[in-house]
């Protein structure tokens, strides 16, 4: 099994919907595929509930109260966790993981707490010794901004790189409206914007 | 994090390679008779970017067979030894040349492949092959006989390709074995352990045959001495079959050591378990062994000559012109030996080597000897064989350390000697004892064989020397190894003392055999 645990202090920069998503790319590939909503919002799990019968299944575990047990038989678990959360059970989550997903934001993104939360992450012991990898997202990316130069070259300072870049798009709120993936479509349109997926599922595949 | 083996059809062969003429030859052989088909099959292998197939060990391929596409996916082998290799396969048909891992429904294959995303897998290398089938009865089993003619291709690199495969379609490895014996006795035949993937994937990068190093030896701490035996043995088999390729092709003087480190560990593990085994199994197989193991030898004296001995005395003289003299004579007595070792592994009797071990391990010869009481340890658990073992081989080594401060010379080469079969029992037998006492006490084992190594090198060197200054003709000749042999002589003495104290911290190191 692999465990992807997605993080970032901030609210909003795309946690739920790059949870969602790879699960949902995983399960489309035929793998036994969990999804662990840590968040009391709910919002995986909201988005579990909507889901279409037909669709790639996906297991959904509530651990909104407390951090589960390991799914038996599965493949893939990926993890979404809340904004706020305790250092201590950060931790604990990080420690289960073999990669950890951070998503940005370049319209909003605040260096100072970016770079705080990067460094925190670093120190962490399974980081340290590399046995958890990061894996860095630019989220709603608009091509050859000026802000998306300024969030590469801010991470790459911090000693990170960009794994993966997502383009800004109105299909991503719909998708989750729907309880849907782009990876569950098959319009042209779609497969153009899951490419932008591709090095983030290889650098989460290589961790293995 | 790893999904468990899955359980696949396996696909059992042994894969022999020779050259054109080897081939035309064996298309023509008695053994091989029956009607054989002919078809052409040209196969383009796939992996990401990121080559994470490779690194998982799966190779997919994409092969046409007339007009119809095959999808095959393999899982690395265990091993090689003796030419076996025994892998997983899955086949599905697609309808064009790219593959589809869509049509995969074995969850077990999906686990290991885990997600690859369609547009992230492009073609590595491919192979265009002639292969010639015919299937034989033989000693009871049913075998496909494979003829490959053709080529490996990557990019704008190719390499020839000719191959036997015998693939056991029914029946018992046994008649596998002696059909490719009796194969090797007539024609041109050795062993290479790459397959065509492993082959094209070093084409498409450029890379020669590395060297390879011992993989440790997975015995379960409660295995038998019988299965123990097959795996230890096994291993060593293969750790001899992987070098080959790096000793014939490659240019890292590691492979030809390796190779040799291999041939040793063999004849180590027969003396070794040579109570339960039986003498009259293990001669015929030592005698092999110590011929291909002479044949490698001077080979390897050459480079550690030329790299340890006369290395550092040229590093700290590089004015000294009478080094470089000595320097050449020693080039070109390795390039004799580096011949000499090839021409044995290029040789039939390599080839018969690996086959006839491997056959052994297989059939278990072992069990082949008459009744004995010793027979009856064979179903016993191995670690307490191995006990028993491990404590006769450290009582030997006290015995002759015994004063070891004050021993002459040659009585620490006896120490060093007896040390050397303790380095090779806890080589095979530590996997068993999993505890922090095991790596404490092979610390120490170690750093005291390898001090005590020196003692060798000496002894080399002297003998290296003697051979390179010839009848002593050339006075350049003579000063550099005298140089040599002084620098080497007055190392020892500082040697001296380090070797009494760890031979104090070895002699208190607690046996991790004793609970
Ligand atoms: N690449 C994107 N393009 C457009 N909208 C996005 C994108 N990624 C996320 N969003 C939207 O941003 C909002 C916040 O995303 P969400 O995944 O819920 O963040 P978080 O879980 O970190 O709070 C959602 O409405 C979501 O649909
Ligand atoms: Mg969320």
């Amino acid at each position: 099994m692999l465990t992807i645990l997605v993080a970032n202090r901030k609210g909003g920069c795309g946690k739920t919907t790059i949870a969602t998503h790879l699960a949902a790319a995983f399960a489309n590939g035929g793998l036994h595929t969990a999804l662990a909503d840590t968040d009391r919002q709910r919002s995986a799990i909201g988005w579990l509930k909507r889901r279409p019968k037909h669709d790639a299944k996906i297991d959904g575990h509530d651990w909104t109260k407390s951090i589960g047990k390991p799914p038996k038989r599965c493949d893939r678990l990926v993890i979404d966790a809340p904004a706020a959360m305790r250092t201590s059970r950060v931790e604990d989550l990080i420690r289960a993981a073999d990669i950890v997903i951070v998503p940005v934001l370049p319209s909003t993104f605040d260096e100072a707490a970016t770079a705080r939360f990067l460094k925190r992450i670093d120190a962490l012991k399974p980081i340290r010794k590399e046995k958890t990898g990061v894996a860095i997202v630019g989220n709603r990316m608009r091509p050859r901004t000026r802000a998306g130069a300024r969030l590469e070259s801010f991470l790459a300072n911090q000693g990170h790189f960009v794994a993966a870049r997502l383009r800004e798009s109105a299909i991503y709120a719909e998708l989750a409206a729907d309880g849907r993936s782009l990876f569950d479509l098959t319009t042209k349109r779609a497969a153009a914007l899951a490419e932008d997926w591709d090095p983030l599922i290889a650098a989460i595949e290589r961790s293995r | 994090m790893t999904s468990a083996a899955p359980s696949a059809p396996v696909e059992i062969e042994l894969k022999l390679a020779t050259d054109a003429d080897g081939l035309a030859a064996l298309s023509d052989a008695p053994e091989l008779d029956g009607q054989s088909s002919v078809r052409r099959l040209d196969s383009t292998y796939f992996d990401t970017r990121d080559r994470r197939l490779t690194a998982r060990g799966i190779t997919l391929r994409v092969r046409k067979i007339g007009r119809r596409y095959v999808q095959t996916i393999k899982t690395a082998g265990k091993g090689s030894a003796g030419g076996l290799s025994t892998r997983s396969e899955w086949e599905w048909p697609v309808d064009g040349p790219k593959p589809d891992l869509s049509v995969i429904d074995d969850h077990s294959v999906i686990g290991l492949i885990g997600l690859v995303r369609p547009q992230e897998l492009q073609a590595v290398f491919g192979t265009r092959v002639r292969r010639a089938t015919r299937t034989l009865e033989f000693g009871g089993a049913r075998i496909e006989v494979a003829l490959d003619d053709g080529e490996v291709v990557a990019g704008r690199r190719r390499q020839p390709l000719h191959e036997v495969e015998l693939e056991l379609l029914a029946g018992d490895v046994d008649p596998l074995y002696e059909l490719a014996l009796a194969l090797n006795r007539r024609h041109t035949l050795s062993i290479d352990p790459r397959s065509k993937a492993a082959r094209g994937e070093a084409l498409a990068n450029g890379s020669a045959p590395q060297p390879k190093f011992q993989s440790s030896i997975d015995l379960p701490d409660d295995v038998t001495v019988d299965d123990g035996l097959a795996l230890i043995l096994g291993n060593c088999l293969t750790h001899w079959t992987e070098n080959l390729p790096a000793v014939r092709e490659g240019s890292d003087p590691e492979g030809i050591h390796q190779a040799r480190v291999a041939l040793r560990r063999l004849r180590s593990a027969l003396q070794l378990f040579r109570p339960v085994i039986g003498a009259a199994e293990i001669e015929p197989l030592k005698h092999r062994l110590r011929a291909l193991g002479n044949a490698m030898g001077p080979a390897r004296d050459a480079d550690v000559f030329i790299d340890e001995m006369l290395g550092p005395v040229a590093t700290a003289m590089p004015q000294e012109t009478s080094l470089a003299v000595l320097k050449q004579a020693a080039e070109a007595w390795r390039r004799e030996g580096y011949a000499e070792a090839r021409m044995a592994l290029d040789g039939p009797q390599a080839t018969e080597m690996a086959l006839s071990m491997g056959h052994w391990i297989a059939l278990r010869g072992w069990r082949q000897q008459p009744y004995s009481p010793t027979v009856e340890w064979l179903d016993r658990p191995m670690v307490d064989l191995a006990d028993q073992l491990l404590q006769r081989r450290l009582r030997a080594v006290l015995k002759r350390g015994r004063g070891f401060a004050n021993l002459p010379a040659d009585a620490r080469h006896e120490v060093r000697i007896a040390m050397k079969k303790l380095r090779y029992a806890v080589d095979f037998c530590a996997p068993l004892y999993p505890s922090p006492a095991t790596k404490l006490f092979f610390k120490h084992l170690k750093r005291l064989q390898s001090l005590l190594g020196h003692l060798q090198d000496q002894a080399m060197t002297e003998a290296a020397l003697g051979h390179l200054e010839g009848g002593g003709a050339d006075a350049k000749l003579q000063r550099a190894v005298g140089l040599v042999a002084g620098w080497h002589a007055h190392a020892m003495v500082d040697l001296s003392t380090r070797t009494n104290a760890e031979w104090a911290a070895f002699k208190s190191a607690k046996p991790f055999w004793h609970v």
